[in-house]
């Protein structure tokens, strides 16, 4: 039997392109039903074929590398063709994309009702889907890179989408940018492959790479595997790159679901996965990959333990595991890396959504300062909400728990062999399992349990860290419109409160007005349950989210992901019950103490609030360990600097140089004018002026007429003038 | 072929004769006349003509439409070569013909030639003479693409460098006087330099001839001294750095472009300059092969220097339209940086970043004079929230900002992308110790990872650009501003498409050079 589905994968890539083209084109003459209808019954299709394309692979019926390529690109020797290769880490991920994007898609019919842009959000989602599956499924590099690049602008164009706030327009700014740094890197790495192997078809390097002899001294193996990997860095936000991140969130909700949090970040992950063969071909490149996924998911999950923002904890623990993916892939735990990959973008985009219909619920609140006791009021959302926050924090048997334990147990065991830091790379491992656990039943006790404060009086920081947004805003429009256009309170109230009112069910955007006053006012008072379109898409990654670990799960003796992934490094490991053990007393430590710490509060957690040295390190975390301020200082700045420099430079060296050599030519013509004038014609005029004096002198003697009195005065003067002069 | 050239000459004559108060009348026939040669070359490219010929093939149109067969790019020799002596006594030849190079830059200036001809219906001031101008101007661009005489070749870059004195000069912004004399004083100098380099070809050359298929291949030129051929060399380095323009060249650019109405700023960045570029791939570097190598590092240093320092002097400009003339600067210094290179992917690159820079940044200056039309000012400080009030215009500016960015997915990409492997490949030739003891393709790949900073600069301008024109709440002063009108938004239509139409399908284009570039980069040592 012809594997159907991968036949016609290409069309499965295209087809949320038809739907961006259909209402980036048409939308203005649709109904906003009518985009999302298109958009989301379009990602249905994808959903169905991706799961076609899955189960093809699952059951053998497709080849284990499928390729196809088509005539693309040709210029003299540089041949590109249009290649999809499936192998079944793409398969797999293809699933994973397709579900998420496709729940999101349904969730944002909800999240985004009554929003002015309504379609457009639809549209460049839609993009996004497309370029992901690309990236999911390009065999070339550079499709790759071109599916790469437009899914940056989509993540741009997506966290400005409310881009009347100035802190968006930041974010939009700072996310595109410090991602193009590592693109450069990614860049000039496929550029240096191409030079130096003639090829950079992600099938053909997985052959070049194994078959042992490689063209290629080994220190640029190296140099290759780091460049690439600073794309990954750059997309996937590990440190030093890491920055743009948080501030990613101030797009809207399901984006952070779908871009920040399942897919393209992970899209740095699956650059690694999908150059694998590339990456392992050099230990350093793989100490490297390591030691960043290590620190990264440490220090990260550090900050999330004092975010404030319910978006930004949940942005912090993404980086965290992600870089739990990157600790997986470089100590050659590549099983343990893609499951993690996939677990994770499930729970991730579930607890994204799951935020998303708290931030609904409590009238577009997004601080945990002004939530609490949510559990009450929405049942769906609390429920599914815990499952995805027990398998974030690898509580067995939730699916992050198998992961994160494959992870760490090859951690532990490249460890073992190797020695020396990579003990340390585990350490840090199971410290940030420690400071996830932590960290998210801070978020949960925040969020769902005690007493709603949403009617409270704002606590007084809470009122500190808006009035500084405030500030920004109005400085920053005041700066360029010459007054103020009334803060933030005036941007988006219509949409959010139709929103509200509407709910998910109703139809059609009765924008502002009376009704969504009144509503807003009803609801004002409790937060309330999100409709179906938004605790749909929460269930079904909910269910993901619990079940799906199973399919790897190694110590209760099931290897079949093991046996899907399996890339041919080495026989599956030893299931290492130590490890399992130290990670699920991490696990659970790390869930009591948090429970003791943000839900007990006895006094000795107090008084230690109160110590200098804990305020200290709480400021420092708070400020993310300075590294925008960093950055800010000694590079954005000098850059600037430098620039305004140049600029001057150019104005007022190079232009007045050419300035001055027109100038000079012009004194110069001054300076030979005068000489023409005084000096060449002046001669002339003195030969002249001397007849003329001479003249003077000799008429009266020719003439006779010693007097001086006309002899005839009306006889022919003009000759006897003209012959004079 | 040769009516494409005489088309706008004519179409000029003819709006002469028009009366000057029949403005609609004016600007059609204008219209009709620029469209002349786009018809003709879309006809050549596409094989038209070789259709309408097995229908038509009788009398003198039969004729006629068997001279325009399809253009081949594949073949050594020029496609539609016509050679006629002009002037025996100088041995002067009128020769014209298209061949890879010129073929895709011939096209561009046509497809320009109507879109700013459509952009400059909304000239309120001297209609009449300032049609008549244009005119010239695209038939002495279109000539400069075609010519195959030295001699014509100089009588058409002169021919072009007129009109654009007195369209800057009378129908330009407040200081048109000083853009306008500093242009046309600046250019001209350099092509004088050329003129006196024209001449020593003719007479070194060994062929008393000004042919420059001839001259291609004159043997006379190796045995000059190497301090003659130098200057030589240097005659056509100067003009056609100038009118690149290449670093310490550039400073008439942005005041042409600031003074320049809109339409004019669009022929001048997107034709103008590639005459620059396409001097330096027709002439400097087939001519004198050997010093096109020793030079190179020197040339590809200033090449760098343009797209570092451009786009730093992009990054803080004030004025729309000067951070556009400054980005023209950075994008080509890749360009030149392609050609530097000697390796076909480089020369592949650059001409298909001409294309594109045509494409987008014409886009992008069409667009800043739509806002400029309206507004009534460039300074980016005074907009703002433009995508609110006016979200076509938005579009458009979004999508050709981000294709001169360079994104993968629109035209940008590729010759930026092209250019970089280039470099970054230059071996054969380069595989001797160059300068300060370091190797020729050591410090090429040096230069291409420079080049690649480029690209991170060029993606923060652009932004910085987009955030404080565009983005924001709407800007309560141009609240109400209209968008785009019927003949600006048919305009930039074509400009928008086609920036998106080769960014993911830019084989036509390559079809058509890839072969100039094989055949060139081979004759430089720079062929793999």
């Amino acid at each position: 039997m012809q594997p159907f589905f991968h036949q016609w994968s290409i069309l499965i890539i295209a087809m949320p392109l038809v739907s961006f083209v259909a209402i980036i084109f048409f939308g203005q003459w649709l109904k906003d039903r009518v985009s999302h209808l298109i958009a989301t019954w379009m990602m249905m299709l994808v959903i169905v074929c991706a799961t076609g394309v899955l189960l093809e692979k699952v059951l053998g019926l497709a080849p284990v590398e499928f390729l196809q390529s088509w005539d693309w690109i040709r210029a003299g020797d540089l041949i590109i063709p249009f290649a999809v290769y499936i192998n079944n880490p793409a398969a797999i991920t293809m699933f994973m994309t397709a579900v998420t994007a496709g729940m999101i898609h349904l969730f944002s019919q909800g999240y985004m009702k009554g929003d002015v842009r309504y379609s457009r959000f639809f549209a460049l989602i839609s993009l996004f889907t497309f370029s992901m599956l690309g990236v999911v499924l390009a065999d070339h590099l550079i499709a790759f890179y071109i599916f790469w690049e437009i899914m940056g602008f989509c993540s741009y164009a997506l966290i400005g989408f409310y881009f009347e706030k100035r802190s968006a327009q930041l974010a939009m700014k700072k996310a595109f940018i410090v991602t193009r740094i590592g693109d450069v890197g990614m860049f000039i790495g496929i550029v240096l492959l191409y030079f130096s192997l003639g090829t950079v078809r992600i099938s053909e390097l997985g052959q070049v790479f194994s078959s042992g002899q490689l063209p290629l001294s080994q220190t640029m193996v190296t140099i290759i595997g780091l460049l690439i990997f600073a794309g990954a860095i750059g997309k996937s936000a590990q440190f030093p790159l890491h920055v743009w991140l948080p501030d990613a969130m101030e797009g809207p909700t399901p984006v952070s679901a779908l871009i920040h949090a399942a897919t393209m970040v992970s899209a740095g992950v699956y650059l690694v996965v999908r150059m694998y063969p590339v990456i392992s071909a050099s230990g350093t490149t793989l100490a490297v990959v390591a030691a960043v996924g290590a620190f990264t998911a440490f220090f990260t999950a550090l900050i999330g333990l004092v975010m404030k923002d319910i978006k930004r904890v949940l942005a912090y623990s993404t980086m965290s595991q992600l870089g739990y993916m990157f600790l997986g892939l470089g100590v050659l735990g590549f099983t343990g890396g893609v499951f993690h990959l996939i677990n994770h973008a499930f729970f991730k985009a579930g607890l994204f959504l799951g935020s998303g219909s708290v931030i609904l619920g409590c009238h577009h609140e997004q601080d945990m300062r002004r939530m609490g006791g949510l559990a009450k009021f929405m049942p769906i959302t609390f429920w599914t909400f815990l499952i995805l926050s027990l398998s974030l924090m690898g509580i067995p048997p939730f699916s992050g728990f198998w992961s994160k334990d494959e992870v760490l147990g090859s951690a532990f065991a490249r460890a073992h062999e190797l020695g020396g830091l990579y003990w340390l790379l585990w350490v840090l491992g199971e410290i940030a399992a420690f400071l996830t656990a932590a960290y998210m039943t801070r978020l949960l006790i925040l969020t769902f349990s005690g007493r709603y404060r949403g009617n409270d009086a704002p606590p007084e920081d809470y009122l500190e860290d808006k009035a500084r947004l405030e500030q920004e805003q109005v400085a920053w429009e005041t700066r360029r419109y010459g007054e103020s256009l009334g803060g933030l309170a005036t941007l988006y109230q219509p949409a959010e409160e139709a929103a509200l009112a509407d709910g998910g069910e109703a139809d059609g955007a009765s924008t502002g007005g009376a009704k969504a006053e009144e509503a807003s006012e009803q609801h004002h008072h409790a937060p309330r349950e999100s409709p179906w379109v938004v605790t749909v898409p929460l269930i079904v990654l909910a269910a993901f989210a619990a079940l799906f670990g199973f399919v790897g799960a190694a110590p209760l003796g099931i290897h079949s992901w093991e046996r899907f992934i399996h890339f041919g490094h080495g026989a599956p490991e030893e299931v290492n019950w130590l490890v399992v053990g130290i990670s699920t007393l991490m696990a659970l430590g790390g869930a009591g103490t948090g429970w003791v710490i943000w839900g007990q509060r006895p006094a000795w957690v107090t008084s230690w609030y109160r110590m200098e040295w804990v305020k200290r390190l709480e400021l420092v975390l708070v400020h993310k360990f300075y590294f925008d301020e960093f950055y800010e200082a000694y590079i954005v700045r000098p850059v600037v600097q430098m620039a305004k420099g140049f600029a001057q430079f150019d104005f007022w060296v190079i232009d007045l140089l050419v300035n001055a050599i027109g100038a000079g030519t012009k004194m110069f013509a001054y300076v030979y004018a005068w000489f023409d004038l005084w000096v060449v014609d002046g001669t002339v005029n003195l030969v002249g002026y001397f007849w003329l004096g001479v003249k003077r002198v000799i008429r009266p003697v020719q003439s006779g007429n010693l007097s001086g009195e006309p002899v005839h005065p009306g006889a022919v003067p003009g000759r006897h003038r003209g012959a004079a002069h | 072929m040769n009516l494409c050239i005489l088309a706008p000459f004519l179409g000029a004559i003819v709006v002469l004769l028009i009366d000057h108060r029949k403005l609609q009348r004016i600007r059609y026939t204008a219209l009709g006349f620029s469209l002349a040669p786009l018809v003709v070359m879309l006809g050549l490219w596409l094989g038209w003509w070789s259709w309408l010929e097995r229908l038509l093939p009788w009398g003198f149109v039969g004729e006629l439409l068997r001279t325009w067969g399809r253009f081949v790019p594949g073949v050594e020799q020029f496609n539609y070569l016509l050679d006629v002596t002009w002037i025996p006594l100088m041995r002067v030849h009128y020769t014209v013909g298209l061949d890879g190079l010129s073929f895709p830059l011939f096209l561009l200036s046509a497809f320009i030639g109507v879109i700013a001809c459509i952009g400059s219906f909304g000239i309120k001031k001297r209609v009449k003479e300032y049609f008549v101008l244009y005119l010239l101007l695209i038939g002495g661009v279109l000539g400069v693409f075609a010519a195959l005489d030295y001699f014509l070749f100089y009588v058409f870059w002169e021919i072009s460098l007129v009109p654009m004195y007195f369209l800057i000069g009378i129908w330009g912004g407040p200081k048109k006087e000083y853009a306008a004399i500093k242009f046309f004083l600046y250019t001209l100098a350099g092509s004088i330099f050329m003129l006196v380099s024209i001449i020593g070809l003719f007479l070194y050359g060994g062929l008393q001839s000004f042919s420059m298929i001839d001259l291609a291949q004159a043997e006379g030129l190796k045995y000059l001294p190497l301090i003659a051929r130098t200057l030589l060399f240097f005659g056509f380095f100067l003009a056609f750095s100038i009118k690149v323009p290449l670093f310490p060249f550039h400073t008439w650019l942005p005041d042409a472009h600031v003074e320049a109405p809109t339409p004019i700023s669009v022929i001048l960045a997107s034709l103008l300059l590639k005459m620059g570029a396409y001097g330096y791939l027709r002439i400097m570097y087939p001519t004198f092969p050997d010093l096109a190598y020793r030079l190179g590092p020197f040339i590809g240093v200033l090449a760098l220097i343009s797209i570092i320092y451009g786009g730093l002097v992009a990054m803080v400009q004030p004025d729309l339209k000067k951070l556009v003339a400054y980005s023209s600067v950075a994008h080509m210094g890749f360009v030149i940086l392609g050609i530097v290179s000697m390796n076909p992917d480089g020369i592949n690159g650059a001409i298909m970043l001409m294309i594109a820079h045509g494409l987008t940044t014409g886009a992008l200056f069409l667009l800043v004079g739509v806002i400029y039309d309206r507004a009534h000012t460039r300074m980016i400080a005074d907009l703002g929230g433009l995508s609110i009030t006016m979200p076509r215009f938005s579009f458009i500016m979004f999508l050709c900002a981000f294709g001169s960015m360079g994104l993968p997915g629109l035209v940008g990409f590729w010759g930026e992308f092209l250019i970089i492997k280039g470099t970054f490949t230059a071996t054969a030739a380069w595989q001797q110790v160059m300068a300060m003891g370091v190797r020729g393709d050591v410090l090429m790949r040096i230069f291409a990872v420079i080049a690649v900073i480029g690209v991170v600069i060029t993606a923060a301008y652009i932004l910085w650009m987009i955030e404080r024109v565009m983005l924001g709440r709407e800007n309560p002063r141009w609240k109400g501003l209209p968008d785009m009108v019927a003949f600006e938004y048919w305009a930039l239509v074509p400009l928008a498409f086609f920036t998106f139409f080769y960014g993911i399908y830019p084989r036509p284009m390559f079809r058509l050079f890839e072969f100039f570039s094989q055949n060139l980069a081979n004759k430089l040592g720079g062929g793999i």
